[in-house]
């Protein structure tokens, strides 16, 4: 297996939080990658969940790495693939069609 | 779960394949012990508060204890435990994900992350790979899991 170099991307909350890190700009910024990093996460584990069916079933933020390349631009890693669950199609489309369903039905207020 | 960290633990630092073995086989009796407990445990009738028989028959199911299927959580727990041990296993779902995701050929056109290569020639049951970083003599050591 591959070593990986990454941080946390729940390590900014104790950076941007410390007193002893003057440079609160750089806080900010990791905040704003990170947070940016948070929103690929979330379309990875959609498309896991609704395109492909294959699910990383633990992406809690020990198993979530923000990686940074040679040319500098930052990638979510991930890594623990202890659990891989397998999502039906029948049960893909399920997810989808509740969903499309309650939105044309006008439903989706009552929900959120 | 102690089990599970001390194989990585022993694995890590010694490599002693007979020694996991004993572990492995410390741990089908303990599930035994584990299924007899909540074997008994499901057997348990519930504390009824008067003395009065219980005549409706439709409370008669719920006339026990716990209301838990405790022996099929026990099995299927230590089903999920045992799976983790295994590292082929994960080492396949590894290579699974990577071919979806990764940013290294990965199929999909969704979003592309990064994920471990894997080394399959070098995993077995109890390693799960070789670390090949040339200038960390340290994470060699580290990842030999």
């Amino acid at each position: 297996m591959e070593w990986i170099e990454g941080t946390k991307l729940t390590d900014v909350q104790t950076n941007a939080n410390t007193k002893y890190n003057a440079n609160n700009l750089q806080g900010n910024d990791s905040v704003k990658e990170n947070l940016a990093l948070v929103k690929v996460a979330i379309d990875s584990t959609l498309s896991q969940l609704l395109v492909t069916g294959v699910l990383h079933a633990d992406p809690h933020a020990g198993n979530l790495l923000k990686v940074r390349l040679e040319d500098g631009s930052i990638t979510l890693g991930y890594l623990d693939f202890g659990l891989l669950s397998t999502i039906p199609s029948q049960v893909r489309d399920a997810l989808v069609c509740s969903v499309v369903l309650q939105v044309f039905s006008r439903d989706i207020g009552k929900n959120f | 779960m102690y089990y599970v960290c001390g194989v990585n633990f022993i694995l890590s630092s010694t490599l002693n394949t007979s020694f996991v073995g004993i572990l492995i086989s410390c741990m089908q009796r303990d599930t035994e012990l584990l299924l007899t407990v909540a074997t008994f445990l499901e057997s348990l009738p519930a504390l009824s508060i008067s003395n009065k028989p219980n005549i409706d028959s439709n409370k008669s199911k719920q006339s026990r204890l716990i209301n838990t299927q405790l022996v099929s959580a026990t099995q299927e727990f230590m089903s999920r435990v045992f799976e983790e041990l295994d590292y082929r296993n994960e080492a396949k779902n590894c290579l699974e994900f990577a071919n979806l995701y990764s940013r290294n050929g990965g199929n999909s056109t969704d979003v592309s992350v990064v994920v471990p290569k894997v080394y399959m020639n070098w995993c077995t049951e109890n390693v799960l790979g070789e670390c090949l970083n040339r200038h960390d003599h340290y994470h060699h050591q580290a990842l030999i899991l």
